[in-house]
């Protein structure tokens, strides 16, 4: 199958582009760990790099590792890397990571385009069972549901769909992996996301059960949510992350404080929609934020006059003021 | 009256179920390990004065050593008890630890057992008939000659073990060469370790040589090495932590000799372990003859043998010992860069083979290394983290393979035709081309 980067251009992808700029954001949270400069990022940066850019601009990071499966193209990615701080490292995610040196605080974002599967599962484990205290881990899976590719032509009863779903999960994940309980409505819409992040909270609550029981207790790791986003640039995607700190860190854990809207540190998920709007249409909107500031009534007002206006939606105003900072512009340039 | 239930064990717990669990080779080497852990006593570090001798014929089985034998304490209070005493003396780094390899050992075997020990100030000798103790309510064994306070030369202190009246399975299995051989080559790779370090033991007569775990190394291909001390698990700080050494590299490619060795205090418990226990499927590839060049030793050390993940078998592993868990884990990390490289390895050499590369640099890497048996690899040899050496480089981004296949003549003569073409392999090329345009994605 061919790498997402020859389809899609990363940055015009308007949700992700407003997850990676909340990400960023918060990690200087992290202060309090130490110096940002001091982390080192692991990502996948295909041929955009658009995350190393961001993380060595905003956030000073200078050592990066780069995962790109896609060995036969090395010329093109090293053309592509934008900053020589950035290490190249060809291969499978699952062989790579366990061949980084993990002697200093991680920020490890495994940003996949396939939905959860062993492979992933174990990358998981691979990188808890490696990082160190103070170490922030973020994961993007898709959470596509899957249906059958003919489900056009034929009628397919909702059993039959069903099946198809749970067959599709069990081809990816192994058993043991799949909690007990499972139903039909964990595998459709929004809940496929909530099983995802249920299991993947399971790997890691393995893990570190592991690691903990020869660990003395000041040792022994403790992880926190930090991100549980969702969006949808087409297919749905969704993004978890988790700060990792000991028992003798946790004072300085708690320090950090990963507290804005976005900060989800429970299982429901936060949503980042994406009003379609034009630039002009921005920046007229643009003029009354932030509208938190303001009173209920004003609030409703202002709502009012905008759709009288411009005859934008209430709800559209409301999504575009959650994430208005974040709210990436594309213009199309003629050269 | 309050009722209650008697829960006693029974003799025939011992004699008859718990010798199931055990194969009959192991049952041999637990009472070769009393006899190390006679020696381990009197000094673990230099085992050269030290000899046992193993002689078995479909008659009997006799082991005799000279390693410090039983005091008549040791014996009326832990070694004849059926499971472990807490109050029992340590003998830091034993192999021996849950009371029950010795008496199992026995059952398992034959009908009556003889054991005969010589301190330098006593010996013993007890005598037991298996039938005739079962049917014996009392939980003894006796002493049929006994002597205290005495000056037994140093020169003919040990002890002696014999079992006698074997079970009729067992006598056909001793009588077998092939049974014979098979003993033999277990206790060498059990005991490699200690025979290495200078204890001698002959197995009817011959002088057991030590299987020699070996690496093949060279200045660009090293063995990773790592070493770690567990001192907390079971929720607890231990008094007597668990030391880990683990190694992994390539050797010479044997299908049946790769995979993890695995070493507790020394004794050998798994070898060339190619299944999940140590990863294989599980965290790592499943095994497969690509990977017949690794070799990975896992040492694992403890004063206290209780600590260390071995099942009361020694067969195997504990898989529910944290220590064994995050063994695994360290395992897993060691493991994977030397398979990256052997599996990087083969995908040279076959691009070589198919013409679309004229040499594996990590093929010739691979062929400048060289046999060294572990114990003689000095510092140098080693690193942190397995590196793989520098990579044939594939120039082109355009790869080529071949793609062969028959088919009957009149068939192919009808393509020609359809595609106006003379030759097979435009025929090949076109149906091909053809294929992709209907079907592909472009």
């Amino acid at each position: 199958m061919p790498s997402s980067y020859t389809k899609i251009n990363y940055s015009l992808r308007p949700a992700k582009a407003i997850e990676r700029k909340m990400i960023c954001d918060s990690l200087f949270a992290l202060m309090p760990f130490g110096k940002l400069k001091d982390y080192k990022y692991i990502g996948f940066g295909s041929t955009y790099f658009v995350d190393f850019s961001l993380f060595h601009k905003v956030l000073h990071i200078q050592d990066m590792v780069s995962i790109e499966k896609d060995s036969h193209a090395e010329k093109r990615f090293e053309y592509n890397k934008p900053f020589s701080c950035i290490k190249m490292k060809y291969g499978l995610s699952n062989e790579i990571l366990l061949q980084l040196t993990w002697d200093k605080k991680v920020i490890a974002w495994l940003d996949y385009d396939d939905p959860l599967n062993n492979n992933v599962l174990d990358d998981v484990k691979n990188v808890i069972s490696n990082i160190i205290s103070g170490s922030v881990f973020i994961i993007s899976v898709s959470c596509q549901e899957d249906y059958p590719p003919d489900r056009n032509e034929h009628d397919y009863s909702l059993e039959q769909i069903n099946n198809f779903k749970k067959n599709k999960i069990s081809e990816r994940i192994s058993p043991e992996n799949i909690p007990t309980n499972l139903k039909d409505r964990d595998l459709s819409g929004k809940n496929l996301g909530q099983l995802y992040g249920r299991i993947i909270k399971n790997k890691i609550e393995e893990i570190i059960s592991i690691l903990n029981s020869t660990l003395t207790p000041n040792k022994q790791f403790f992880y926190k949510q930090i991100f549980n986003f969702r969006y949808s640039d087409g297919a749905k995607m969704m993004t978890i992350g988790w700060l990792f700190y000991t028992e003798e860190d946790r004072c300085i854990a708690n320090q950090c404080s990963f507290d804005q809207p976005f900060n989800h540190e429970q299982d429901e998920p936060y949503f980042i929609q994406v009003p379609s709007l034009t630039l002009k249409e921005q920046q007229f909107l643009d003029a009354y934020m932030p509208i938190i500031l303001k009173e209920e009534q004003e609030k409703q007002e202002l709502y009012q006059k905008i759709q009288q206006e411009i005859c934008i939606s209430k709800k559209d105003v409301e999504s575009y003021a959650k994430i208005y900072k974040y709210f990436p512009s594309f213009v199309e340039m003629v050269i | 009256m309050t009722k209650i239930i008697h829960a006693e064990p029974t003799k025939e717990l011992f004699i008859e179920m718990l010798v199931r669990d055990i194969p009959l080779k192991r049952a041999i080497l637990d009472l070769v390990d009393n006899s190390i852990d006679g020696a381990t006593k009197l000094n673990n570090s230099d085992y050269s004065d030290f000899l046992i001798e193993i002689e078995l014929t479909e008659k009997y089985l006799k082991i005799k050593d000279n390693c410090g034998g039983i005091s008549i304490d040791v014996a009326e209070k832990y070694a004849f008890k059926f499971g472990r005493v807490h109050s029992a003396e340590e003998t830091p780094k034993s192999i021996g630890k849950f009371g029950i390899g010795m008496k199992r050992a026995f059952f398992k075997l034959g009908n009556k057992f003889i054991v005969e020990s010589k301190t330098t100030t006593s010996s013993f000798v007890i005598e037991e008939n298996v039938e005739e103790w079962k049917n014996n309510p009392d939980w003894t064994f006796k002493f049929k000659e006994i002597q205290e306070d005495i000056h037994n030369d140093p020169k003919n202190i040990g002890t002696l073990i014999m079992v006698d009246e074997l079970h009729n399975v067992v006598s056909s299995n001793f009588k077998q060469e092939n049974f014979r051989s098979g003993l033999k080559e277990e206790l060498r790779l059990a005991y490699s370790l200690i025979i290495q370090r200078g204890l001698q033991i002959s197995f009817n007569l011959n002088q057991l040589i030590c299987n020699p775990l070996n690496f093949r190394i060279s200045s660009s291909i090293k063995v990773a090495k790592t070493e770690e001390v567990i001192p907390f698990f079971d929720n607890k700080e231990q008094d007597s932590p668990v030391n880990i050494k683990l190694y992994a590299g390539v050797s010479d490619r044997r299908l049946e000799s790769g995979g993890w060795y695995i070493f507790c205090n020394n004794r050998m418990i798994l070898e060339a372990d190619q299944t999940e226990i140590t990863g294989w499927g599980d965290g790592l590839p499943k095994y497969h003859a690509d990977f017949a060049y690794f070799r990975g030793y896992a040492f694992l050390e403890s004063d206290d043998a209780a600590n260390l993940p071995w099942t009361t078998t020694k067969t195997g592993i504990n898989e529910d010992s944290p220590v064994y868990k995050s063994l695994k884990l360290k395992i897993t990390k060691i493991t994977s860069p030397v398979l990256t490289f052997l599996r990087k390895m083969e995908t040279e050499r076959s691009s070589v083979n198919q013409g679309e590369l004229d040499e594996s640099l990590l093929a010739n890497d691979y062929e400048k290394t060289e046999l060294k048996s572990f114990f003689e690899i000095d510092e140098s040899g080693f690193c942190n983290r397995f590196e793989i050496p520098e990579e044939s480089n594939r120039s082109s981004t355009l790869r080529y393979k071949t793609i062969t296949y028959k088919k009957l003549v009149e068939e192919i003569e009808q393509a020609k035709n359809l595609l106006s073409v003379q030759t097979n392999k435009e025929v090949g090329e076109r149906t091909f081309e053809y294929f992709l345009n209907q079907e592909g994605d472009n």
